[in-house]
C-alpha cells in the first residue's frame, strides 16, 4: 500500500514537472468512467455488473500516463448448474497522443497505447448435473481464487465536448499472458479480459471523463 | 480537426465491427457413446441373440448405419448387430454388458474406462470426456477383442472391436 502511494504520487510528479517546464499548459488529471460496463448486461446471456475507472494525465503533450481499476461479477443459474464469479483488476500504461497541438488549449486526443494488466478473482460452480441414460450425477466445485496477466494494444480518440469533459472512444487488442491453471473448469469471464477461453479478444470502451486542473496557468492572448 | 476526429472514429468502428463478430461455438457431444462393433469372422448365425447392458432397460445399436434404439434387447433369428452404442457414466470406473448366444451359451464383457468432466464454456456448458483404460471378454463364443480407438468423443469411431 505504501509502495502504491508512493508510485502514484512519483506518477503525477512526473507529470506536473514535465508540464510546466516545456509548454506551460493547464497541468490536469482526468478521472474517468468506462459507460460501456453499463451496456454489458444486456450483451451478456447471463447477469453481469461491472465498472471500470480510469485516471490519467498529460506529460509533454504526447504521453498519457494512465492508470485503469475495476470491477466485474457474474452470475448465471441454469438447469445443470449454478456460477458465480467475481474480481477486480488493474491496468498501468500509457497513450501517445498522435495528434500535434497547435494551441495551448487543444485538448483532444487520438491516440494509441500499451497496456499491462493484472486481475485477481475467483469462481465458483454449484449444482452441476451430468444427466444421461445412467441417471444424475450432482457434484460441486469448490470456490478458486484465480489471477490472470495480460497485454493492451489500444487506439483511440478523447474528445472536448464541455470545459474539461471529455468523451472518449478505444478499441483494444488483448493478448493472455499468463493465467491461473483452471482445472479444466474455464471461467465465464476475465475480469478486465474479456472470454475465459479465449487467449486474445478485441474489447472496447466508451468513457466520460474530467479534467481536474491542478495548476491553471493564465491564458494569453494569441 | 473534427474530419480527423469523424474518420478516426469511423476507422475504429470498422475495427470494433470486425472485432465483435462472434464465432459460432462447436459444442461437442455432453455424453458421447463408447461404439463397440461386433466382427463375425467366422459367419456364425444364432436362433436368439441377447444383449443386456447392466443397469440399463434399453441399449442403443447401429444397424447398417442407422443408429435405434431398442427396449428389447432380444434379436431373434440373428447375429449381434454391426455395433453396440454403451453410455458411460461420470461417477464410475466401468461398465458390463452380457451377450447371450442361443438358450444355454453366453459371453462378458466389462469396460474399464478412465472420465473427466470439463467446462468448455457457457454454450456448451459441462462435458464428460472418457477414455477407455481395459476391458475383461469372456471367450465362450466370442474370439478375441482389441481397443480399436481409446477416446471416446462424438466422431463415431469405433472404439472396441469384438470378433467372434
Amino acid at each position: 500500500m505504501k509502495y502504491s502511494i508512493s508510485i502514484l504520487f512519483l506518477f503525477f510528479a512526473t507529470i506536473s514537472f514535465g508540464q510546466i517546464k516545456k509548454y506551460e499548459r493547464t497541468i490536469f488529471i482526468r478521472p474517468a468512467i468506462d459507460l460501456s460496463r453499463f451496456a454489458l448486461p444486456y450483451v451478456h446471456g447471463y447477469h453481469y455488473s461491472g465498472i471500470e475507472f480510469a485516471i490519467d494525465g498529460e506529460v509533454y503533450n504526447k504521453f498519457f500516463p494512465t492508470i485503469e481499476a475495476g470491477y466485474a461479477m457474474v452470475e448465471d443459474n441454469r438447469s445443470d448448474y449454478n456460477y458465480k464469479m467475481e474480481g477486480n483488476y488493474g491496468k498501468i500504461g500509457f497513450n501517445y497522443n498522435i495528434i500535434r497541438y497547435r494551441h495551448r488549449l487543444d485538448r483532444n486526443l487520438f491516440y494509441i497505447g500499451i497496456r499491462y494488466a493484472r486481475s485477481q478473482y475467483y469462481h465458483i460452480f454449484s449444482d452441476v448435473t451430468i444427466a444421461n441414460e445412467w441417471g444424475n450425477y450432482t457434484f460441486d466445485i469448490p470456490h478458486k481464487d484465480l489471477s490472470t496477466q495480460w497485454t493492451e494494444g489500444l487506439m483511440g480518440v478523447k474528445g472536448e465536448i464541455f470545459k474539461n469533459v471529455f468523451l472518449g472512444f478505444s478499441v483494444r487488442t488483448k493478448i493472455r499472458l499468463a493465467t491461473s491453471d483452471f482445472e479444466n473448469y474455464t471461467p465465464y469471464i476475465i475480469p478486465g479480459f474479456g472470454k475465459g477461453d479465449k487467449k486474445a479478444v478485441f474489447g472496447v470502451s466508451y468513457t466520460i471523463s474530467y479534467a481536474i486542473p491542478l495548476k491553471q496557468n493564465k491564458i494569453e492572448k494569441q | 480537426m473534427k474530419r480527423v476526429f469523424l474518420k478516426v472514429t469511423a476507422a475504429l468502428l470498422l475495427v470494433l465491427l470486425w472485432g465483435c463478430q462472434e464465432s459460432v461455438e462447436y459444442c461437442p457431444d455432453k455424453n458421447p457413446y463408447l461404439y463397440c462393433s461386433f466382427q463375425n469372422t467366422e459367419k456364425i448365425s444364432f436362433d436368439t441373440f441377447t444383449v443386456i447392458i447392466d443397469g440399463l432397460s434399453e441399449i442403443q445399436i447401429a444397424q447398417n448405419g442407422n443408429n435405434t434404439t431398442k427396449s428389447d434387447t432380444i434379436f431373434n433369428g440373428s447375429t449381434p448387430p454391426d455395433t453396440l452404442l454403451i453410455p458411460l457414466s461420470a461417477n464410475s470406473n466401468n461398465v458390463t454388458f452380457r451377450c447371450m448366444f442361443g438358450s444355454n451359451k453366453g459371453d462378458i464383457c466389462k469396460i474399464y474406462y478412465n472420465s473427466d468432466i470439463l467446462f468448455a464454456n457457457p454454450e456448451c456448458g459441462f462435458i464428460a470426456m472418457y477414455s477407455i483404460d481395459s476391458f475383461l471378454l469372456s471367450t465362450n463364443i466370442f474370439d478375441s477383442a482389441y481397443i480399436k480407438f481409446p477416446y471416446i468423443n462424438d466422431d463415431q469411431q469405433k472404439n472396441i472391436e469384438i470378433f467372434y
